[in-house]
């Protein structure tokens, strides 16, 4: 099999047209992907290459029920006021130091995405942040930036904390500790490496000490104690079971709706207002993206690309550097576009170089780390950034608007910088990164 | 009841008019906002004193952590915050664009109903296209105590 079919060619357009819609935003990027989708079966099915059963099985339902309930479990947290109280707390314990705030603010928001959606995280965090900044009279801008680039690195450490690292880990078969033992030394030596820079390259906006801390009051920040000590022990079976999930043979998606349904059973809590809060948009989207790329799969031209690439990455001196391209190439064109479409479209094609004899385990870890620190680059490379720039510009405070040139002559170095460590931690730690 | 016996008759904001001169109506007559009449002589959105001070006074991170302040926050400077300039402005750019009009013969349990399903507290009325005034939750309730209410 050493030649491009037609069938391959038609799906290969079919996939193309879709991502063209949406990157281009011509269409909303789910409606795009269902479209794409439904294109994609028919032509499948007239040309006898994909079958509706097949664009089902495609559809990775560890991914997506995983995101389902752990979009439930923040929605079921955040009305508590827990986000409120540590915010509070975490100002008080600056004492009003710019820098401090800084470093408290992000490793928070950091260490929250690790287990939850960092998206959901900073959209609870930036308006907090404001707040804070406003009442300290300090510009928001560099804390906001902080926090939507330190959570998309934290998020990059754990299998649940990016929905591309859930879609690496549940094609792979790679447990939660095992993505924490990989990509933990990158992302801290990494994460570290971008305070460092970013205390650097904001050293003006933060050398002016702020007010009184004692203007913000944890008093009402708790609306909730009882739910929120419920929704916490959930929680905390969540995190138990990721932690155990591979000895007991549950997938990370059953581990999360074992802590949901405690949550669930404890709270009781109005379902129809909790089912509105689940962001399908986004799940269908995934759902259409797997659909698309299962149509491009079966066709065998994926298949046939690992095929090729297989005679570059058998060489086991080229599978590093392989890694590192790869690593490079995801992040450079997640900077630009969404990460989700490159990481479900690598996925088979990685898949694909095992079957020529390659260890694909380096070229997972490359992909996770390229992914999760290229959104870094420009404020779309992340949902989190659009958050960070929409929140500086609702603030009316005209020093603190995030301009795109401005996201850019911050984001860029932090990406490339970023990207420098972990290629140096990568390189001196190989031999950790050829398992999975 | 119908609601021509109980809307509260005002003056409308037009083009060029001044942040203070329209507050002051609203402020005089007692009511939330009052209709814009466009230089075309079209009713093309509203006034509201609310919207006025979300717009320049309540930020969004304040109304989103309004439980966390502290008493001592005097020091907040909210940059529309000072009152002769904002007074002074034109009111074009503070105009609502959604303003929902009312037929004078409208019952009063018809009004209530809408105000619901929109989340506002006060609606415009209007007889054979001109504007009448304006009819609120207040003067709702004030004709019910006065026994105005028991007309037709």
């Amino acid at each position: 099999m050493d030649s491009i079919t037609l069938e391959m060619w038609t799906s290969a357009i079919v996939l193309v047209v879709a991502y063209v819609l949406i990157f281009s935003e011509i269409l909303h990027r789910t409606i795009a992907a269902i479209f794409g989708a439904v294109v994609m079966v028919g032509i499948g099915m007239w040309m006898g290459f994909y079958t509706q059963e097949a664009a089902i099985l495609a559809v990775d339902g560890n991914t997506i029920l995983l995101l389902a309930a752990m979009m439930m479990l923040v929605a079921l947290l955040r009305p508590t006021g827990a986000f409120d109280y540590a915010a509070v707390h975490i100002t008080h314990w600056a004492q009003g130091n710019p820098k401090l705030l800084l470093i408290y603010l992000s490793l928070a928001v950091s260490l929250i995405s690790m287990i939850l959606d960092n998206v959901t995280t900073v959209i609870v965090f930036a308006p907090l942040t404001v707040l804070i900044c406003r009442l300290l009279k300090l510009n928001p801008m560099p804390y906001l930036m902080a926090e939507a680039m330190l959570s998309n690195i934290g998020g990059a450490a754990t299998l649940v904390g990016d929905p591309p690292n859930l879609m690496i880990g549940s094609a792979a078969d790679i447990s939660f500790n095992s993505f924490l033992v990989h990509m933990g030394l990158p992302v801290l030596v990494v994460w570290l490496g971008t305070v460092v820079l970013m205390l650097y390259l904001f050293r003006e906006q933060l050398s002016h000490s702020g007010e009184d801390p004692k203007t913000l009051v944890a008093t009402h920040a708790i609306k909730d104690a009882r739910g929120l000590k419920r929704i916490l022990f959930a929680l905390a079976i969540v995190v138990v079971l990721f932690f155990v999930h591979h000895n007991l043979h549950l997938l990370p998606a059953y581990a999360s709706f074992i802590g949901l349904t405690v949550a669930l059973l404890l709270l009781q809590p109005d379902v129809e207002k909790l089912f509105g809060t689940v962001n399908w948009s986004v799940l269908i989207f995934f759902a259409g993206l797997f659909i698309i790329v299962g149509g491009v799969e079966s066709s065998g031209l994926l298949e046939l690309v690992g095929h090729w690439l297989g005679h570059l990455a058998k060489d086991p001196a080229m599978l590093m550097l392989t890694g590192l391209a790869l690593m490079w190439i995801a992040a450079i064109l997640s900077a630009v576009v969404d990460n989700i479409p490159f990481t479900v479209t690598m996925i088979p094609v990685i898949l694909g170089l095992e079957s020529s004899g390659v260890n694909i385990a380096p070229l997972w870890w490359a992909l996770a780390l390229g992914v999760g620190l290229g959104g870094n680059g420009t404020h779309l490379g992340a949902t989190a950034n659009i958050i960070a720039v929409s929140e500086s510009e609702k603030s009316g405070m005209p020093e603190a608007r995030i301009s795109p040139m401005l996201w850019m002559r911050t984001g860029m170095p932090v990406m490339f910088f970023g990207l420098i460590l972990a290629s140096m931690v990568y390189w001196l730690f190989f031999d950790m990164f050829t398992t999975a | 009841m119908k609601i021509k016996h109980i809307s509260i008759p005002t003056k409308v904001a037009r083009p060029g008019m001044s942040i203070g001169e329209v507050m002051r109506e609203c402020v005089e007559k007692n009511v939330p906002g009052i209709p814009f009449i466009d230089a075309e002589g079209k009713l093309n959105g509203r006034f509201s004193v609310r919207h006025l001070f979300l717009l320049c006074c309540i930020p969004d991170d304040v109304i989103h952590g309004a439980h966390l302040l502290g008493d001592d926050i005097e020091h907040l400077d909210f940059p529309h915050m000072r009152a002769d300039e904002l007074m002074e402005e034109k009111v074009d750019d503070y105009i609502f664009p959604d303003a929902i009009q009312l037929s004078a013969n409208f019952q009063a349990i018809k009004a209530l109903a809408i105000m619901e399903q929109f989340n506002t507290e006060y609606l415009f009325v209007s007889e054979e296209g001109m504007y009448q005034g304006v009819v609120t939750r207040m003067s709702i309730a004030r004709a019910v105590v006065t026994k105005e209410c028991c007309v037709d």
